[in-house]
């Protein structure tokens, strides 16, 4: 499993590679088949696309559009090619959300949630196993924490919504979050990595 | 620095979720908070993971098309610019930079600019304080969140320097006040009112609006 997740990564980050060096079509084509259907899931679960395939594919497009512009801006020793995409869908899907809610977008998206510079070449390796340990944690979660996950992660609701949705104090929400990170060994007093 | 964000408000962060105004404040202290960026990192990680555990769904036969014809009429693809460490997000808001804003003094001791940011949530400015100047008692009917630019203070809670995040509801009242050695500036974002707590100052509670 493990393996064939690396072996995976490695791929995904070669096609990157070839459309940052060469622009080559066919890599991004494969990129483009791999992404194409979870950016779509992704996105039609968010607030302001309210199930529009229409809607999602233009969060589709869009990130596309952004993974061939800003190939040549990821840096592998930096993040994974999972991590990066995820950024730059999210990104987008918020945009939308701000357009949906006539709110100013006086700053971009992407200049508030931009990818960050963490140096060293071990973040890669790190990550993959962050990406393991989370993985078998959120089969075995609270399905309360895991709800709560969701609803930020997949549905772009905040703490504040999502105790209204529940009618649950928002304190309740917040420490659902933490025991939930606290499962995925995410906090840092809990990770060895 | 010894103050930073709860792990809850990184996960809001990292989920794409908060307010920008939130989010603003955030932004500014992992810029100086290599400890926090790498959670947020890791946060975007677990983004990921749940982006590929949940279903896929099939996209029409002419969507890739359709991409790539946008691909021959936009822009060239960027280049790396070799410094990804400026906060762009409040440089977008302040070009000239913080020596360039153009305050409104609003008490003795006390200025404030006020950033076009417009979330329907939180009301974000700067507030920058005269050295060995104190902003009045107050606390806040929600959230407040403040990260320190410049300079330090101290309140009832503690000390805090440059780099800081604090994060304050209704339970907290303070009054906080500027170290000696240079003025402080603050980056501020408040959801719901400050509500002043001092005798005298309570008679502002219907005027000044931080």
């Amino acid at each position: 499993m493990m393996v064939m997740d690396m072996a995976e990564a490695q791929q995904l980050a070669g096609w990157l590679d070839a459309v940052a060096s060469e622009q080559d079509k066919a890599a991004f084509k494969q990129l483009f088949d791999h992404y194409s259907g979870r950016i779509k899931a992704f996105a039609m679960k968010s607030p302001g696309v309210s199930g529009s395939a229409t809607l999602a594919e233009e969060i589709v497009q869009e990130t596309m559009i952004k993974v061939w512009n800003k190939a040549s801006l990821y840096d592998r020793s930096k993040a994974n090619v999972d991590a990066w995409v995820y950024t730059i869908a999210r990104n987008v899907r918020i945009d939308i959300q701000r357009r949906n809610k006539k709110h100013d977008a006086c700053i971009d998206a992407d200049d508030l949630w931009q990818e960050s510079d963490e140096p060293g070449p071990l973040v890669q390796l790190r990550q993959r196993q962050l990406a393991d340990n989370i993985r078998a944690g959120l089969d075995d979660i609270n399905p309360e924490q895991a709800l709560v996950l969701k609803k930020m992660y997949l549905e772009g609701k905040s703490q504040r919504e999502i105790a209204e949705e529940f009618g649950i104090p928002l304190g309740t929400v917040k420490s659902r979050t933490r025991l939930a990170l606290a499962r995925l060994k995410l906090l840092l007093q809990e990770k060895e990595l | 620095m010894s103050h930073h964000p709860s792990e809850h408000l990184l996960t809001e962060f990292a989920s794409g979720s908060l307010e920008t105004g939130a989010a603003l404040c955030v932004r500014t202290h992992l810029e100086q908070c290599h400890e926090c960026s790498r959670l947020a990192e890791d946060l975007n990680v677990l983004g990921a993971v749940m982006m590929r555990s949940s279903d896929q769904a099939s996209c029409s036969d002419e969507l890739f098309d359709r991409v790539l014809d946008q691909l021959n009429s936009s822009p060239a693809p960027e280049k790396a610019t070799g410094h990804t460490g400026d906060n762009r997000a409040l440089s977008a808001l302040i070009p000239g930079g913080i020596t360039s804003v153009p305050w409104k003094k609003i008490a003795s001791g006390v200025s404030s600019y006020e950033l076009p940011v417009n979330d329907g949530e939180y009301n974000v400015k700067l507030l920058r304080v005269e050295k060995g100047r104190s902003v009045f008692q107050h606390t806040h009917t929600d959230t407040e969140l403040t990260v320190l630019l410049q300079g330090g203070y101290s309140d009832e809670l503690g000390s805090y320097i440059a780099g800081d995040f604090i994060e304050c509801d209704g339970s907290h009242v303070h009054k906080p006040v500027a170290h000696r050695d240079q003025d402080c500036i603050l980056l501020t974002a408040v959801s719901g009112k400050l509500h002043f707590t001092g005798a005298i100052a309570r008679l502002l509670n219907p005027i000044v609006k931080y």
